[in-house]
């Protein structure tokens, strides 16, 4: 209830304002695009318009054509290029009229209409959806290894290819080791290891289309659950955010309040699975009470907060490039291509609005959550 | 008493210590060795067509990209500092405009602002106002810096926030120093290089990341509408081509053939040049700047 309350009482006039002057922009910006295609379309008929009303001319007749051509020579002789422009258009409009779909009887006319505006929502909703779903999911996972990454280095974990570099050495030093069968065993299980990680960094940081195109032979990638997959784990995002939260934890870590609680002797065992046990650390909601770690944890969430406003910009940027790049018919990034394809760009702006709406909603939600964190905190 | 052949080996190992310790120059010595490995495989078993192709779409993309760090750096420290003037000097038309402009650049999804960027430059190349690849990719490079810059000029404005609450603002300006030297001189350059040289690099993973995606989105997306195909090669449009995309989709057959992955590395070259070169390029990125930001401690 008292989050309702808050949203009602955060909607100020300073921030509804930028909201409302940029909306003007985007009403503008569809006003500009929408004269920009009457003019192009004007432009592109208005130099062979005259001459489709003579007597006896048929443009689809290719002899005509070229007599047309020829007159505009003889009659002009110092237009030239003019002359071949205006024969240009008129090929191409003639092109059009068979092969484009834009100039089929009762065809889409290009500009956004009322009757349009339901199907972009309609498309729109899922795109929300997946986007919810990817993002939290990428906060809880950025939260929960950033966590791990943390606590691992407190003890002090080697990384899989200096263990497999460790083993090597110490297996090295004794006689006749590559006789031995724990050698190999002990090889095979840390290569394997050190694999897995590697093919898992290639994975975190490979483009999403890069890594839905090695797998589409076999698996059907324009799945909505297939999409989920991919923001979360690929274009960089994820391997990122835990990292930015593992610098939060880091840097948390030096303060000086938890040399103080180390002194007042709380926990500070990074080895104790009473705190660090797996059921605990995949709690969507962690608790270390007793544990210094608790301390720094919440303090760096704290901070994380505010960032996820730049993490739903970035995730927004991965699902439309995930859509776009696939080609995932249907699907609002898509469409949203399909119409720059068609250089509707009244209807791009239109698409492009509701993104806007999408960004300033999450930065509302973000802040009124960051807003809420801050009060509790100061009383 | 130690051989002098021995103080050698002592010193060599002191050294290569020295350098895998520090984990940004580690990395940055992976990424060029795993780039000449690279480039001694493409030799031997790439084709000359296919191998002029990559490795120009390599250095166009890597061209770019230093353009955009360039660009972004510039755009950045005109941001920082209009942002501190307008607020310090309380004109508050410039203020307003200047912030609407920032709030208009963060309220789009980076990608989208890098689309309509394409669509008026693919429309200024068929009006033949920029010609010439050099051109092209320089318009590309800012296209794409107007929508990175705002990180480092989050990164300037937080450093000038930082101190302006200490004393060392205000005692500097009671010595009679000028204000634009303790920003740009004293903050900036003395006090901040490393932060910007790190997010720099950072910088230049995004741009790599997002150059690839709207080109591979345009070459995909677009051939047959606004003729983008003339433009120059970069990573991503060599990728979206069709014998690229057909290497990439190779990778599917391990799952019912694992015997064919040496393949992968002599019949499917192309494809799996690019792949590699763009997600080692983003993930050696990666850890040389988390490198330098632990060695640096930032």
């Amino acid at each position: 209830m008292s989050f309702l309350l808050y949203i009602k009482t955060k909607i100020k006039l300073s921030r509804l304002k930028g909201v409302l002057l940029l909306s003007l922009l985007f009403v503008a910006a569809f006003f500009l695009a929408r004269g920009y295609k009457s003019i192009v379309i004007e432009r592109e008929t208005n130099s062979f318009a005259p001459y489709l009303e003579i007597e006896g001319f048929n443009p689809n007749d290719a002899i005509h054509r070229e007599l047309l051509r020829e007159s505009l020579n003889v009659f002009y002789p110092e237009n030239h290029s003019e002359n071949q422009k205006t024969y240009n258009d008129l090929e191409k409009y003639i092109v059009d009229k068979y092969t484009n779909p834009l100039f089929k009887e009762g065809a889409d006319p290009g500009y956004l209409t009322f009757s349009k505006i339901p199907g972009i929502i309609w498309q729109f909703i899922p795109f929300i959806i997946i986007f919810a779903i990817v993002l939290l999911i990428t906060y809880y996972g950025s939260v929960t290894l950033g966590s791990v990454k943390y606590i691992n280095y407190k003890n002090r974990d080697e990384s899989a290819f200096r263990r497999l570099l460790k083993f090597l050495a110490t297996s090295m030093k004794q006689k006749k080791f590559y006789r031995k069968k724990y050698f190999y065993v002990g090889l095979f299980s840390k290569s394997l290891v050190l694999l897995v990680t590697a093919l898992g960094y290639l994975v975190l940081f490979s483009p999403a289309y890069v890594t839905a195109y090695s797998i589409r032979t076999e698996i059907n990638t324009d799945t909505y659950l297939f999409m989920i997959l991919l923001g979360i784990f690929t274009n960089g995002i994820l391997i990122n955010y835990i990292n930015k939260y593992f610098t939060f934890l880091y840097h948390e870590g030096k303060k000086g309040y938890v040399e103080t609680a180390m002194v007042k002797n709380l926990n500070e065992n990074y080895n104790d699975k009473m705190y660090f046990s797996f059921k605990k650390m995949v709690k969507p909601f962690k608790k270390f009470d007793g544990h210094v770690f608790g301390h720094i944890y919440k303090n760096a969430e704290f901070q994380f907060i505010p960032g996820i406003k730049d993490l739903a910009s970035f995730l927004i940027t991965g699902l439309i490039i995930i859509e776009m790049a696939l080609n995932i018919q249907g699907h609002f990034g898509y469409e949203l291509l399909k119409q720059v394809l068609f250089k509707n760009y009244d209807v791009v702006v239109f698409y492009i609005f509701m993104i806007f709406l999408l960004v300033k909603t999450t930065e509302f939600f973000v802040d009124s959550l960051d807003e809420i964190i801050k009060k509790k905190y100061e009383n | 008493m130690k051989t002098d052949a021995s103080r050698y080996i002592d010193q060599a190992k002191k050294m290569l210590l020295n350098f895998t310790q520090k984990k940004d120059y580690l990395w940055l010595g992976i990424y060029f060795a795993g780039m000449a490995m690279l480039l001694i495989w493409d030799m031997a078993f790439l084709n000359k067509p296919a191998f002029s192709k990559v490795f120009t779409a390599y250095f166009n993309s890597l061209f770019a990209g230093l353009l955009v760090i360039i660009m972004a750096a510039f755009l950045g420290w005109g941001g920082a500092l209009l942002e501190f003037y307008t607020k310090r000097n309380g004109n508050v038309f410039a203020r307003t405009t200047f912030e609407f402009l920032v709030n208009m650049i963060k309220s789009i999804p980076q990608i989208i602002g890098i689309l309509v960027g394409y669509i008026f430059l693919a429309i200024l190349i068929s009006h033949e106002i920029v010609t010439g690849s050099f051109w092209q990719l320089v318009w590309m490079a800012m296209v794409i810096s107007v929508f990175v810059f705002m990180e480092v000029k989050e990164l300037l404005d937080e450093r000038i926030e930082y101190f302006s609450r200490s004393d060392f603002f205000n005692a500097m300006l009671c010595c009679g120093i000028k204000e634009s030297r303790i920003i740009n001189y004293e903050i900036f350059w003395k006090n901040s290089k490393d932060h910007i040289f790190q997010k720099l690099i950072s910088i230049l993973g995004i741009t790599i990341f997002l150059q690839c995606s709207i080109d591979f989105i345009v070459s995909v997306g677009l051939t047959s509408g606004i003729s983008l195909s003339s433009f120059p090669n970069t990573l991503g449009n060599v990728l979206a081509k069709l014998d690229s995309k057909q290497d990439i989709l190779a990778i599917g057959n391990l799952f019912t053939n694992p015997g064919y992955f040496p393949n992968l590395f002599t019949k499917h070259l192309q494809g799996i040049n690019i792949a590699i070169l763009i997600t080692f390029s983003l993930l050696c990125l990666y850890k040389i700047s988390n490198g330098y930001l632990r060695r640096k401690d930032l």
